[in-house]
């Protein structure tokens, strides 16, 4: 009896451990065949808004491309760019390293507040020199100008206590230390390290993007008013239009963190609001805003701010007294200069990185007043490759 | 074409098998051959011909061993044709640089070379190869009448380029008369899955760790991050090499074919004559069969007994790879075989087992950085700071992030280098019902999910816009 009870329930249990390899084999043959046919109808992307680059077209066959080489190799990289929902895969991976305790992803960190810093790596002495230089050089252009560097740190340095314990991090008020010493003594440093650190717990910095948020270039405009010698408007002078609640912006794609919290973008509008014309000189367009909400629609919604970073752009107001700046600066900037509109007659915005001309007859031309050169720390000194 | 891709997961693989089993059963070797020359030639274009060339060659030669087996000198000049042939390709392909450059050191010359791109697989399909030569001269196996059995034995695109390196012997019969069935298409489908993870969801990820180590700069490095980084490529070159050998042999299987385990669980050794005992099982298999035993093994006294294990042990490092820090790993080895064959075995058996297991893993982690540091100054260099001999510190907080970051990882791996889910895995099988029945395929499948996540996120490439 009892012999006969074992022998049929071994014969139970094998095939229990037998029918599992039966629905390993269903499982596995479904998802392979539904993942291949969900790739065969799906249509091909072309651009890729979370990574910011063209994804990889079906590669076109010759006998030449395939003997050296070439064909294979466009063809996996076709497959890869192409696979079904493919953005969902990397947050899935993302997902995963956090249950295992990891904080960082491709140089971005997690902080404890889930907010996405990147790290700062400082520079040799030599490459640091040389950067320093070139914003000397800049203020050397405009002998007869009040010239301002204002140079900001990042969440990296105003977030530093949020980080993981023991991660890996330069110290970004180091470079401002050294920044200090190094600048040309014509020019005035602007510090706004205190400003935002007594300010931390506020939003002042996007939670998925590195740059900061209005409300943070809004307490820098505050500060620097102090050192450029007009009086800065109350934030009751504005009206805080919320314009979007779904910004994951560069740190969230560098990272691959997916699943993030979006941030909410904000503009600062006068209550009495002024006319004024943005001319983009490079693109010989005028038009009657500084905000750019198209951009709203696309992934990188901080270029509301102008729509982006242009050689030159220039800014007319009604403001009285002719006063003219000019803005040499990083995309840091465009969150910062809607507040200086109200006090220059014409303001000169400037990006370095596509501005070809000559700077000083820019300044002679136009009589320049005021010189202010904005950057932030971890773009302007960062020296990892990424 | 590697087997941890998209690529050949969702296209090659289900492709070729569907062909495989749809075709009828004496065209399935030829599906396989062609199939194979697929996988090949798309990362090998162009090298594809030598492996061919030595296909036809060494096919040709085993018939002729054959047919004179009775004249001792034509069968030897087979013989020593193939032998010729085939690590002649392999040592100009190979170890053509590493000749000339010491050449030239030797003799004050200024030669240099121009760097020759290796033929994929080719330390593998040419021990494969010879593997088959040999064992006809010897009058081991009949030769292979039929060219396309022959093909399909050195092609065969489970081992073809990172083994396990095959003996012709172990699947001669399996080449024509082998029987593809359902449970064992499931076995090597189970299989595939976990040397898939094991691969892309551990080794991979360790071995970030390592590399982010390796770079540091030696005076920055504190001891504990010495000792993370080494261990952390420890994992990552066992769960690397053994997933795929893992892939390898389930994809024999799905084949129909039943391939000899490459790894049993190294890392659990007591000694490390046992250790090379479960590590890359098929090339210590394959010196000792072709190389140790003809030499003489230990059957001709001692003295010719130490010749033939310095020379096993110098090639078995020297195959590793075209340089000197290979030959060294190799050797190293060597001396602590020798050593444990002497004296050291005798010892041991009289200790407790942890003792065994604590020394040989400490051989194994720094015989580890002889075989990463190409240059052995750099690798020396790395050892002593492992062992406090330098002037780093014990503790930074580098080491400290490297620790709590990967801590998980670390534990899942040193379970994972022991027997432990095997043995739990497979009591479960025995015992298990319903819930069992189903949890198990869940939990593979949630593993195969991640590793479908894990391989996207290779080709994940942001263009960071805030730079420009």
């Amino acid at each position: 009896m009892d012999l006969c009870n074992s022998l049929e329930r071994r014969i139970v249990l094998k095939k229990y451990s037998l029918s599992y390899k039966y629905l390993l084999g269903i499982l596995m043959g479904t998802y392979i065949l539904v993942l291949v046919f969900l790739n065969m109808i799906t249509p091909i992307k072309r651009f890729s808004e979370t990574e910011n680059r063209d994804l990889e077209q079906r590669p076109a066959f010759s006998f030449d491309n395939l003997f050296h080489g070439r064909f294979t190799k466009e063809y996996e990289k076709y497959i890869e760019d192409q696979f079904f929902i493919r953005d969902m895969w990397i947050g899935i991976k993302t997902d995963c390293e956090r249950i295992l305790l990891k904080n960082e992803s491709n140089g971005v960190f997690l902080s404890k507040n889930n907010y996405l810093i990147q790290s700062f790596l400082m520079p040799s002495d030599q490459n640091f020199k040389a950067k320093i230089d070139t914003i000397n050089q800049i203020a050397a252009q405009a002998p007869l100008a009040n010239k301002y560097l204002m140079m900001v740190p990042t969440t990296a340095e105003i977030l530093k206590d949020d980080l993981p314990a023991y991660a890996p991090n330069d110290s970004e008020s180091a470079a401002i230390k050294k920044t200090k010493e190094l600048l040309d003594k014509s020019i005035t440093f602007v510090d706004v390290s205190n400003t935002l650190t007594t300010k931390k717990n506020e939003y002042i910095f996007y939670r998925n993007d590195h740059h900061w948020t209005s409300k943070g270039a809004y307490y820098a405009y505050n500060e620097l008013s102090k050192y450029m010698g007009f009086k800065a408007h109350d934030e009751s002078y504005y009206n805080i239009k919320d314009v979007t609640d779904d910004f994951l912006g560069s740190l969230s794609s560098k990272s691959g963190y997916q699943f993030l919290k979006p941030d909410s973008i904000d503009l600062y509008i006068p209550k009495h609001e002024k006319s004024y014309s943005v001319d983009y000189l490079d693109l010989n367009k005028v038009t009657d805003s500084i905000y750019d909400m198209k951009s709203l629609q696309t992934k990188d919604k901080y270029n509301v701010f102008f729509g982006g970073n242009f050689g030159l752009i220039k800014i007319t107001t009604h403001v009285p007294g002719g006063k003219k700046l000019l803005v040499v600066k990083d995309s840091y900037a465009n969150s910062l200069i809607p507040f200086l509109m109200d006090h220059y007659s014409e303001i000169y915005v400037v990006d370095p990185r596509y501005y070809e001309d000559d700077l000083s007859k820019l300044v002679r031309t136009n009589n320049i007043n005021d010189l202010l050169i904005l950057y932030n720390v971890n773009t302007f000194y960062n020296d990892a490759s990424y | 074409m590697v087997f941890s891709s998209l690529l050949f997961i969702f296209k090659f693989l289900p492709i070729t098998l569907l062909l495989y089993y749809v075709a009828p059963k004496p065209l399935r070797n030829m599906i396989l051959i062609l199939a194979s020359l697929v996988f090949y030639a798309w990362g090998e274009p162009i090298y594809i011909v030598i492996m061919i060339f030595a296909i036809i060659f060494d096919y040709t030669n085993g018939l002729l061993i054959e047919k004179n087996s009775a004249h001792k000198f034509r069968k030897r000049l087979g013989l020593i044709a193939s032998l010729t042939v085939n690590l002649g390709l392999l040592s100009f392909f190979k170890y053509y640089g590493f000749f000339v450059s010491n050449f030239s050191a030797l003799f004050h010359l200024n030669l240099t070379t121009k760097s020759l791109p290796l033929p994929l697989g080719i330390s593998f399909y040419t021990f494969q190869s010879m593997s088959y030569i040999i064992d006809v001269y010897l009058g081991k196996v009949p030769a292979q009448k039929k060219i396309l059995a022959y093909a399909t034995f050195v092609t065969m695109f489970p081992q073809l380029v990172a083994g396990p390196i095959v003996r012709y012997i172990d699947i001669s019969k399996q080449i024509n008369n082998r029987k593809e069935n359902l449970l064992q298409f499931l076995d090597g489908l189970e299989l595939f899955i976990i040397g898939l993870a094991k691969k892309v969801l551990l080794a991979n990820n360790i071995g970030v760790l390592w590399s982010s180590v390796k770079a540091t700069p030696i005076g920055e490095m504190s001891v504990l991050t010495a000792w993370i980084g080494i261990v952390s490529f420890t994992f990552q070159i066992y769960f690397d090499f053994s997933g795929y050998s893992d892939m390898a042999i389930g994809l024999a299987k799905m084949l129909g074919f039943e391939l000899n385990i490459n790894f049993n669980y190294p890392y659990i050794s007591r000694n490390v004559t046992e250790f090379w005992r479960r590590w890359h099982i098929s090339l210590g298999t394959w010196f000792r069969e072709y190389l140790y035993i003809p030499l003489g093994g230990n059957r001709k006294g001692s003295l010719k007994q130490l010749r033939n294990l310095f020379v096993v042990w110098f090639l078995t490092g020297f195959w590793h790879g075209a340089n000197w820090n290979f030959i060294v790993w190799g050797l190293y080895f060597g001396t602590f075989v020798v050593m444990e064959k002497f004296f050291l075995l005798r010892w041991l058996n009289n200790k407790p087992s942890w003792i065994g297991h604590v020394y040989t893993l400490l051989v194994v982690i720094v015989g580890w950085v002889f075989f990463e540091f190409d240059n052995l100054t750099q690798g020396l260099g790395f050892i002593k700071t492992m062992f406090g001999m330098g002037t780093n510190k014990l503790i930074d907080g580098h080491a400290l992030y490297y620790l709590y970051t990967n801590a998980i990882l670390m534990i899942i791996l040193a379970i994972g280098s022991t027997p432990l889910i095997y043995k739990l895995l497979t009591k479960i099988k025995m015992t298990m019902k319903i819930t069992g029945t189903i949890a198990i395929p869940v939990a593979y499948m949630l593993i195969m999910f991640l590793c479908t996540a894990y391989l996207v996120n290779e080709s994940y490439n942001p263009f960071l816009y805030f730079r420009f």
